[in-house]
C-alpha cells in the first residue's frame, strides 16, 4: 500500500519538470512573436527555428511524462 | 450553492437494464432527445409553406441550409454532396446542443466527452469506410507522405498513422473542452456575484459579456466541429 | 463569381437610392437583408473575415420581387440606374476587391481552405490536436505493450511518436496545411493553390 502512494507521489514529483519546458515554449513564441513584430520580413526565416526550437523543448516536458508514467505503470 | 461541476452530473430519470447493462434514460439523453426534436420541429415546421417569399422563420431555415451548403462546397466540391443530410444533422444537432445548454438549468450534453468522442468516432468511422471504398488498399498511402525519402518511412509511417488516429480525439477533446470550461467559468463568476453583496455588480457585469462569448462560442464550435469533418471527408475523397 | 458590396453598403445605397417607392420592397429586402446581415454575422464570427460574396443575394431579390416598379428599384438597389456612377462603383468595387482579397492573402494563413483564422479558434485546436496526439500515442504503446509484454519500452517509444505527430499536427494547423494528411502532399498542394492565385 505504501508502495502504491510513494509511486504517485514520484509520478507527482516527476511531472513537475514539465514547468520548465512550459517556460521554454512560452519564451521561444514570445521571442519569436517580438523578431517579427519588429522585423516582419524575416517571418519565413525566424519561423523555421522558432518550429524546431518549440520541438526540442516539448521534447523536454516528454522526458518528465515518460518518466512519470513509468514510475506509474512499471 | 452548488458546485461548479454539479451541473454536469448525470442523473437517470427511469432506470433501465437491458441484459445487465445499464441503459437508464438520463438527463443528457432527455436533452438529445429535446435537441432533436427541436431541430426536427424547426426544419420541418418553417419550411412547412415553402414560400417562394421566405417568411421570418423559412429565412432562418434557409440562412443555416446555405451556410452548411457552402461550407461542404467550398471544402469538399461537388463530390460531397451525399454526405450533406449527415453533415446539416451533425451541425445542427451539435449547435442545437450548445445553445439549449445555455438556458439555465438545462444540460449541456455536449460536455460530455462520451457523447463527443461517440460523434466523433462515427464520422472517424465512416470517413475511413469512405476512404477505403473509393480507393480500395490505395487508401494506405495516406501514410506516407508524398516525394519523402524512403529511409524515413520507418518514423514517419507511425507518426502519420498516429496523427490520422488522433482525429476523433481531437475532435471530442476540444468540443469538449470548450463547453466545460465556459460552463464552469460561467458557474464561478455567477458564485461570485451573491457572495460579495453590492460590489457584485462587477461580477455580474462580466457574467454578461461571457454569457455573449459563450453564446459565440457554441455557435463557433459547432461550426469547428463540422467543418473540420468536411475536411476529414475531403481527406477521404481526394487523396490524390 | 460576382462580387457585390457587404450588406451594410447595400443597405445604404438602398436608402438613398431614389428609386426605392415600392413599401412593399422596403419591408421584404428589410427582411431579406435582416438574415443576411445574421448570417454574414455568424460567418464572420467563425471565418474572421466578413464574406463579400453573394450568389444568392440577387437571385433572392429577382425573385420577390415581379412587378415593373420592384424591378426598377431592383436595378436601384444593385446598380443604383445611372451608368457613369455605375461604371465608378464597378471599378471602385474591382478595387476594394483586390485590397481584400491581398489583406485576406496576407493576414490569414488558413485562406487556403477559409477556416477559421480567429486566433483563440486557432490556439484551442494547436492545443487539443497535441493532447489528443500524445493520448493516442499512450494508449497505442500501453496496449501493445500489454500485448507483447515489453512494458515499458513500447509506451515510450510511442510517447514519443504522439508527441512527433502532435507537433506536425500543431504545425499543420498553424501553416494552414491541415486539410490532408500528408505533409509532403499538402505542402504540393498548397504550392498548387498559390501557383493558381
Amino acid at each position: 500500500m505504501e508502495l502504491d502512494a510513494a509511486k504517485m507521489i514520484g509520478a507527482g514529483l516527476a511531472a513537475i519538470g514539465m514547468i520548465g519546458a512550459g517556460i521554454g515554449v512560452g519564451n521561444i513564441w514570445s521571442s519569436l512573436i517580438a523578431t517579427v513584430g519588429r522585423n516582419p520580413a524575416a517571418k519565413a526565416d525566424v519561423e523555421l527555428y522558432g518550429w524546431i526550437g518549440f520541438a526540442v523543448t516539448e521534447a523536454i516536458a516528454l522526458f518528465a511524462l515518460v518518466v512519470a508514467l513509468i514510475v506509474l505503470f512499471v | 450553492m452548488a458546485g461548479p461541476l454539479e451541473q454536469f452530473e448525470i442523473k437517470p430519470l427511469a432506470d433501465l437494464s437491458v441484459g445487465g447493462i445499464d441503459v437508464s434514460f438520463t438527463n443528457s439523453a432527455l436533452w438529445m432527445v429535446i435537441a432533436a426534436v427541436l431541430v426536427t420541429c424547426f426544419m420541418t415546421m418553417s419550411m412547412r409553406r415553402g414560400a417562394l417569399v421566405p417568411g421570418r422563420w423559412q429565412g432562418a431555415a434557409e440562412v443555416m441550409y446555405e451556410f452548411v451548403a457552402n461550407m461542404l462546397k467550398d471544402n469538399v466540391g461537388s463530390a460531397g454532396r451525399k454526405y450533406f443530410p449527415f453533415i446539416f444533422t451533425l451541425f445542427m444537432f451539435v449547435m442545437f446542443g450548445n445553445l439549449l445548454g445555455m438556458i439555465p438549468h438545462s444540460f449541456t450534453f455536449t460536455s460530455h466527452i462520451a457523447v463527443n468522442f461517440a460523434l466523433a468516432l462515427v464520422i472517424f468511422i465512416g470517413v475511413t469506410v469512405i476512404g477505403f471504398m473509393r480507393h480500395g488498399t490505395h487508401y494506405f498511402r495516406m501514410f506516407f507522405p508524398e516525394g519523402a525519402p524512403i529511409a524515413t518511412a520507418i518514423i514517419l509511417i507511425p507518426i502519420e498513422i498516429i496523427s490520422y488516429f488522433s482525429r476523433p480525439f481531437s475532435l471530442a477533446i476540444r468540443l469538449f473542452a470548450n463547453m466545460t470550461v465556459g460552463h464552469i467559468m460561467l458557474k464561478v463568476i455567477g458564485g461570485f456575484v451573491g457572495l460579495i453583496g453590492i460590489l457584485g455588480v462587477l461580477p455580474f457585469a462580466l457574467l454578461t459579456g461571457i454569457t455573449v462569448l459563450e453564446f459565440g462560442i457554441a455557435a463557433l464550435q459547432a461550426y469547428v466541429f463540422t467543418i473540420l469533418t468536411c475536411i476529414y471527408l475531403h481527406d477521404a475523397i481526394h487523396m490524390h | 463569381m460576382q462580387r457585390m458590396l457587404p450588406v451594410t453598403e447595400q443597405y445604404n445605397r438602398l436608402q438613398l437610392s431614389p428609386n426605392v417607392k415600392c413599401v412593399f420592397l422596403h419591408i421584404m429586402v428589410d427582411k431579406y437583408l435582416f438574415f443576411r446581415y445574421l448570417s454574414d454575422l455568424l460567418s464572420a464570427l467563425s471565418g474572421g473575415v466578413l464574406q463579400l460574396d453573394s450568389p444568392w443575394g440577387a437571385k433572392y431579390v429577382a425573385r420577390a420581387f415581379p412587378c415593373d416598379v420592384c424591378k426598377a428599384a431592383k436595378a436601384g438597389f444593385t446598380t443604383m440606374s445611372d451608368d457613369k456612377d455605375r461604371a465608378s462603383l464597378e471599378e471602385l468595387e474591382t478595387k476594394l476587391s483586390a485590397v481584400a482579397h491581398k489583406r485576406e492573402e496576407k493576414h490569414s494563413p488558413n485562406r487556403a481552405t477559409g477556416k477559421p483564422s480567429q486566433g483563440m479558434a486557432i490556439g484551442m485546436r494547436i492545443s487539443a490536436e497535441m493532447i489528443a496526439a500524445v493520448l493516442v500515442g499512450l494508449l497505442i504503446g500501453w496496449a501493445l505493450d500489454r500485448v507483447l509484454d515489453t512494458t515499458p519500452w513500447l509506451i515510450v517509444l510511442f510517447v514519443f511518436l504522439g508527441a512527433g505527430a502532435g507537433g506536425l499536427n500543431a504545425y499543420r494547423v498553424a501553416k494552414g496545411y491541415d486539410s490532408a494528411v500528408g505533409l509532403g502532399r499538402a505542402m504540393r498542394e498548397r504550392s498548387k493553390q498559390g501557383d493558381e492565385d
